[in-house]
């Protein structure tokens, strides 16, 4: 079972429909993740290997050296690309 | 046994809970989800006033600073610290008011051909505190207020975002996601101001190279920190050492402004914080149920998801609108305004921001400016109207600068005076 947070700048608007997204894809397709939800500053404090988040930010993460892999979203209501990317990073 | 059942449910964050109980149960989740989304709800609308009354205690000191050192009153433009005004006082009226405003929402994405779903709930919350004050304003009771006000927030949220489409389809280039941020009528605007830039549209603001520690503001606390912080030492300063001495007590004056700065901060933190616990359920409700129910509805979703499409774009509207906010502070002072409404960098940054995305979809560089430009005035002088109303109801020192508020509010306003 992998461990993902979702989170955005402010962690309410974006990243609460990404989270809910997320999930129907992980429950549609059986995927072993489990999610969490906060702000960015809840990344330091979170023990997962996973972060999922919109594009930019990724981009903006990626270069400050987080320890997880992060995946980056860029239109969170495309189930597809969420599935792809999620697959990508099982395998 | 009936005080108690009015009390009970009077209270905003049993009624939050309670409807994400049901939420919960009709989505015929697990008997431990269901408890943990209801309990979580109630809690985290516990955390939001805990927030909300660290943030109020912060700003009342920045409020006397502020007004013994300019003999003016200064008005920080951040819809999270009105609300936290609001919140205990009309608590109940505004979650009521919310709760309908989802309901009626759907109703009119059912019924109507604008079929966009809001789903920025902290943003119809602080719709629903400004559509509440006005109506409450007039001396109606809860009941008319929480249906007027709940049926005009379901309206706006249907209506707004399509204004916003024929720049979202440019912008994304689907028709699937819509935006929502009660700054639409602004967004449109700085869409159509980039229009008159159309030649240049090709001029994208995404080939400009920006430096790297401007996105430092793109954290939102760390806008609101330095905003703060020049602002309590210009205002401690300027009020003077007793003055500020008298309200740090046992704390150096110097180091008051700094803690105090930091505090609203913290404040505005954990209100945050507490926002995302008690909308995750409700919101996930919601999506459920439309999903369900209104055939071809689009979800209009926060900002920030239109940020990918153009992040240069986003700090272009920052400086853009911060600029036109303090042109606005210079002209209030200059020309004795009643009060002075100071821009918050964190509105700036995603309501300008995303003011730019829209004229630069249409209008490139020049279009972003121009477009985000006018987003920052509107930002700055249309609280002037209402903020009388606001002040008399005790909401001081701080108010709702979005403009789809402000436009919709003075709209209210001048209809309810005409019954009144």
């Amino acid at each position: 079972m992998h461990k993902a947070l979702v989170a955005c700048r402010a962690g309410v608007g974006s990243s609460l429909m990404l989270k809910i997204k997320v999930n129907e894809v992980i429950r549609e397709h059986n995927l072993p993740i489990q999610v969490e939800h906060s702000s960015l500053d809840g990344i330091p404090g979170f023990d997962g290997d996973l972060l999922i988040t919109l594009v930019d930010v990724a981009q903006e993460l990626s270069k400050q050296g987080v320890k997880q892999q992060i995946i980056g979203i860029k239109n969170i209501v495309d189930k597809n690309e969420i599935y792809e990317k999620l697959n990508e990073f099982l395998n | 046994m009936m005080t108690f059942i009015i009390s009970l449910f009077s209270n905003p964050a049993v009624i939050l809970a309670l409807f994400a109980f049901i939420g919960l149960i009709a989505q015929k989740k697990q008997m431990t989800e269901v408890l943990t989304g209801t309990f979580k709800t109630l809690i985290g609308f516990l955390i939001f006033g805990i927030g909300a009354s660290t943030m109020t205690t912060a700003l009342q000191n920045f409020n006397v600073l502020f007004q013994k050192g300019f003999h003016i009153t200064g008005v920080v433009a951040s819809p999270e610290a009105a609300t936290a005004l609001a919140q205990s006082h009309y608590g109940f009226v505004v979650s009521c008011t919310l709760l309908l405003g989802f309901a009626m929402n759907l109703v009119f994405a059912r019924i109507t051909p604008m079929k966009n779903i809001f789903f920025t709930g902290g943003h119809s919350l602080f719709f629903a505190c400004v559509l509440s004050l006005i109506i409450k304003s007039y001396g109606y009771s809860n009941t008319v207020a929480i249906i007027l006000g709940g049926v005009i927030l379901g309206f706006v949220s249907a209506a707004l975002p399509q204004l916003c489409q024929p720049f979202m389809r440019k912008i994304t280039g689907g028709d699937t996601q819509a935006i929502g941020h009660f700054n639409m009528l602004g967004y449109s605007l700085a869409g159509c101001i980039g229009l008159l830039f159309k030649k240049h549209r090709d001029q994208s603001t995404e080939k400009i190279k920006f430096p790297v520690w401007l996105s430092f503001f793109r954290d939102f606390l760390m806008g609101v920190s330095v905003i703060m912080l020049l602002l309590f030492y210009i205002s401690a300063l300027k009020a003077g050492k007793d003055i500020t001495q008298q309200l740090a007590g046992n704390t150096h004056w110097l180091v008051f402004p700094l803690i105090q700065a930091f505090m609203f901060a913290a404040g505005m933190s954990i209100l945050m914080t507490g926002v995302r616990m008690f909308l995750a359920e409700i919101t996930a409700a919601f999506v459920a149920i439309s999903e369900k129910f209104i055939p071809g509805s689009r979800p209009a979703l926060d900002v920030p998801t239109v940020f990918p499409y153009a992040p240069t774009a986003v700090i272009v509207g920052f400086l853009s609108s911060y600029t036109a906010g303090l042109i606005g502070v210079a002209f209030m002072f200059l020309f004795h305004f009643p009060v002075v409404i100071i821009p918050a960098a964190h509105i700036c940054f995603f309501s300008g921001g995303t003011a730019a995305v829209f004229g630069n979809s249409t209008g490139g560089w020049r279009g972003a400016i121009a477009g985000s430009f006018v987003a920052g005035l509107l930002l700055a002088f249309l609280p002037t109207v209402l903020y009388p109303i606001f002040g008399n109801m005790g909401i001081q020192g701080s108010t709702f600068p979005n403009i789809d508020y402000n436009v919709t509010g003075i709209l209210l306003n001048s209809l309810l005076r005409l019954f009144h």
